[in-house]
């Protein structure tokens, strides 16, 4: 069968008959859409801490759930590792925080994924954000569960007394830097792409403290302690800041 | 051009652009309807739903992009929901029978266009809706992508992949 013939059939099978709309139904169509747009007009908008506590139970026990049997094997798997002996040294166990931490980072790329992919088209028609600052929402649930990982692995590492105050620092920067990068990317890289960025992102902190850890072991000693501090702090400043400018910046400004 | 300014009034506020987008698009997206609804009347429920659902959105800040992939988007969406919850999955005959016509060719014809719909009912979901979008709405394919939310290089194959396997499957009805 000929390609332009076969399309035709197709056409032919498949248009049917034209859709003949009466008078009477096309303005009764006419009219709901008139009433649904002036009540559009009028609704009143969801602010960004409304919208933030709704994505909690809109995420759904199912999402909280998987969240929570992940925390809590990685909390098993560490507590077997801060037993072995060849980790029983404070080096290691810092190295091995800063990686689970950026690692654990990356769990909350599916549920990112998930969420664009749907489109979430009703909770943005109440909300009246953009699909970007929804995800940013969720990000900011997901962050907090990152946070709750983290808080796990140093409260099991200083069960192990491996961990001090000195090597929170070992977990607050990667856990800013991996926040800061999902907010960069959140609003300034397109949406389809947020997760491959993110992968090679994530990948290349990784790699630094892979190279780090072998070529200059001495950085996890604790020795850069004001250099570290001084960098949490900016990191922190730059994350408030974000945080401050989602909550106060009209959608038109935000994202440009 | 047209749509964009009718959405640009829209904006504004402009209810006339309302009834002029809605005029534009509403037979098309009642046809879409149709194939997926068991009959004409929940069919033209889809429809309204999709264009209620569609002006809560357009209008506010994040909305961008083409209206019409957007007006299809909803409109797969509502028919899968319905799908789901309110619709048979069967499709009664006399709804297939009422949209083919019987006054043109012959029998032969007819016969091919019934079973070109139902081998087209018989493809996987994705592949209908590209065939479905391609042949019945009459979409682009850069269009049918943006609707579906997959890349266009996935259009172009599963269309063909699809077109092949109805031809091969007339042929083997023959």
């Amino acid at each position: 069968m000929a390609g332009s013939d076969f399309n035709k059939k197709m056409k032919d099978a498949l248009s049917g008959r034209a859709v003949e709309v009466s008078k009477a139904r096309m303005e009764e169509m006419l009219l709901l859409t008139k009433i649904q747009f002036r009540k559009r007009s009028i609704k009143k908008r969801m602010g960004f801490g409304e919208l933030l506590l709704f994505q909690i139970r809109f995420t759904g026990m199912r999402i909280w759930g998987v969240e929570i049997v992940m925390a809590f094997f990685l909390g098993l798997i560490l507590q077997g590792f801060f037993m072995e002996p060849c980790f029983f040294t404070p080096r290691k166990a810092a190295f091995l925080l800063s990686c689970v931490t950026i690692a654990a980072s990356i769990l909350l790329l599916p549920f990112l994924y998930r969420s664009f992919r749907f489109q979430m088209m009703e909770v943005e028609s109440a909300a009246y954000f953009s699909i970007r600052r929804i995800l940013i929402c969720r990000f900011f649930l997901f962050f907090g569960g990152e946070v709750v990982i983290a808080a796990t692995v140093c409260i099991i590492g200083y069960m192990g007394q491996l961990v001090n105050g000195s090597m929170l620092v070992y977990v607050l920067i990667p856990l800013l830097f991996t926040g800061d990068g999902v907010l960069f990317l959140l609003k300034k890289a397109s949406l389809e792409k947020i997760v491959p960025h993110y992968l090679v992102y994530a990948g290349a902190l990784l790699a630094f403290l892979f190279v780090s850890y072998y070529a200059a072991p001495w950085i996890f000693d604790g020795r850069l302690l004001a250099v570290s501090l001084c960098a949490g702090a900016a990191l922190l400043g730059y994350f408030i800041y974000q945080c401050n400018r989602l909550v106060k910046c009209p959608e038109e400004t935000l994202f440009v | 051009m047209r749509e964009e300014m009718l959405l640009k009034k829209l904006k504004e506020g402009e209810e006339s652009a309302l009834e002029q987008l809605v005029s534009l698009y509403y037979p098309d997206i009642l046809r879409y309807c149709i194939w997926h609804a068991p009959d004409r009347y929940l069919a033209e429920d889809a429809a309204q739903e999709t264009f209620l659902k569609a002006i809560n959105y357009v209008g506010t800040c994040g909305f961008s992009g083409k209206f019409k992939a957007f007006l299809y988007k909803i409109a797969l969406n509502t028919c899968r929901d319905m799908k789901k919850s309110k619709w048979s999955k069967r499709l009664p005959l006399d709804a297939i029978a009422d949209e083919i016509p019987y006054d043109d060719g012959g029998f032969k014809e007819i016969e091919e266009m019934f079973a070109i719909r139902a081998y087209t009912r018989g493809l996987d979901d994705l592949s209908q809706e590209i065939v479905l979008l391609r042949f019945r709405q009459n979409l682009k394919l850069r269009e049918i992508a943006e609707v579906l939310g997959v890349p266009m290089r996935t259009v172009q194959s599963r269309m063909r992949t699809a077109l092949r396997r109805i031809e091969a499957e007339l042929k083997g009805g023959r």
